[in-house]
């Protein structure tokens, strides 16, 4: 009997499930819960003082940079602004703390979705360390509970499958129509 | 949570991430279980596993979602079923528990799973080759092999290790041939290993002095291709439920006792205690006060 190791590192991954992406209910069941995962968008008015509309644009441009050059999976970016804005809906902030409240949504949104997640260190040296990790696992702890540890949401990626199964898409084109969603 | 809001009772079993302990909250009397994770790489706060864990359960509150896990075409995958993560709760609710490896399934494909994922004893033979690529198949071969320990009351293939385990397997089900299992070339570890080949072991001789019904299913759910195991909902359709002893209504199943609730009425006093290290013949039934009840015990 002979034994040898030829394990890899390269990320295999799994088939999309047909029982998924052609049963109605499912989909029935994100646009359900999709109302739960929405946060109240005037908090600009109602709750925040400080934070103004160009500084949450600024943190998600910063946030996109972080995403894209980690090569995040591709749900880490709407799902760590879901977590931004439904914390800012409920939390007034002040905007000194703003890139550390991004930069814990990457963290969770990561956690949540990634192989291979962001590490506390990592995303310190993004912000040129003007964060630091103890900070970040505090407000970790923070956010978790502001958000009554719903991790879950629901994200416009969710329904991108289910949609380009139901139209009359021609398969050679189905790459790029995925591509430009 | 505030620990202090709950007085520990006893240990209920061991997992590969945390610890499951049986508590009593304090103000309400509840008796619920507790799983304590360990964090192991401080440095990068809540792990993973847990925040995952705690996304399927808060799925599973949903009833309707619970509902359709068991009966409808498979939108889940539980990734761990065994019989110590089954829980009968106070209205006789099979429910099942230890997510911490679920992930759903309903998101958008394309994700990369671990080929270590269901206990040893319960886990498909396509992951002991080490398959990366894996659907609910998994499951329904877990679902056979917990079948077919209520049938026997001792685990099909109780495996050492992983390699013993496969042995197990192959035992019984017979050396894979490219004819019974063609996509066991593909697997990552297939022809790493060789066995003695031997011929299939008639199911009937591994669950002796059961019903017909009964080990016909069970063959539905332990072969080797995976796509070929038996669904949640035609097992549902199967014969074996169809023929006495009949489903019984959850109302009328024996229940583990409560603290302070008066016992409903049933064939015996429950077991009051569980352990994963105590054998299952401890946690179901004795058939002998069913027969009578039942003409295929």
């Amino acid at each position: 009997m002979e034994l040898y190791c030829l394990e890899s590192d390269a990320a295999v991954r799994a088939q999309p499930d047909p029982n998924i992406l052609y049963d109605d209910r499912v989909l029935q069941s994100l646009l359900t819960i999709e109302d739960r995962f929405l946060p109240q968008c005037s908090y600009f008015q109602r709750v925040q003082k400080d934070i103004q509309p160009y500084m949450r644009r600024m943190v998600a441009g910063w946030m996109h940079e972080v995403c894209e050059e980690e090569k995040s999976n591709e749900d880490v970016f709407p799902l760590a602004i879901n977590y931004l804005d439904r914390f800012l809906a409920v939390m007034p902030t002040r905007k000194n703390y703003l890139q550390l409240l991004g930069a814990v949504c990457m963290f969770l949104a990561s956690k949540l979705k990634d192989c291979r997640p962001l590490s506390a260190e990592k995303l310190c040296v993004y912000t040129d360390n003007s964060i630091t990790p103890r900070e970040l696992l505090d407000w970790e702890l923070v956010v978790l509970g502001k958000l009554k540890w719903n991790m879950a949401s629901v994200i416009p990626n969710d329904f991108i499958e289910h949609i380009i199964r139901r139209l009359p898409l021609p398969k050679d084109k189905l790459v790029m129509v995925r591509k430009h969603t | 949570m505030n620990m202090e809001q709950y007085s520990i009772l006893g240990r209920i079993g061991e997992g590969a991430h945390g610890i499951v302990f049986k508590a009593k909250h304090i103000e309400t009397g509840e008796t619920v279980a507790l799983k304590k994770v360990a964090l192991r790489r401080l440095e990068d706060g809540i792990p993973n596993q847990a925040l995952r864990e705690i996304k399927a359960l808060q799925e599973i509150e949903d009833n309707q979602h619970v509902r359709s896990k068991a009966c409808d075409a498979p939108v889940f995958s539980v990734q761990d079923l065994k019989p110590a993560n089954l829980l009968i709760s106070s209205s006789g609710h099979l429910k099942i528990a230890d997510f911490g490896l679920a992930r759903l399934f309903s998101e958008q494909g394309e994700r990369l799973y671990s080929h270590q994922v269901a206990t040893r004893w319960y886990r498909a033979p396509e992951l002991l080759y080490g398959a990366r690529k894996y659907d609910e198949g998994v499951d329904l071969w877990a679902v056979g092999c917990i079948f077919g320990e209520l049938l026997n009351s001792s685990p099909l293939f109780p495996g050492e290790n992983d390699i013993e385990q496969l042995c197990c397997v192959l035992r019984v089900l017979g050396t894979p041939t490219q004819d019974s299992w063609p996509e066991i070339v593909e697997l990552p570890d297939y022809n790493k290993i060789t066995f003695k080949e031997n011929p299939a072991i008639p199911l009937e001789e591994i669950v002796p002095d059961t019903c017909p019904q009964a080990v016909h299913l069970l063959y539905k759910f332990l072969v080797y291709p995976s796509r070929q195991r038996c669904s949640a909902r035609q097992a549902l359709l199967h014969p074996y439920f169809f023929s006495s002893p009949l489903p019984a209504h959850h109302s009328e199943l024996p229940i583990p006792q409560r603290g302070g609730r008066p016992p409903r009425q049933r064939l015996q006093a429950p077991p009051t205690d569980f352990s994963v290290d105590l054998p299952l013949q401890n946690s179901v039934v004795d058939p002998a006060l069913l027969q009578g009840h039942a003409s295929c015990l």
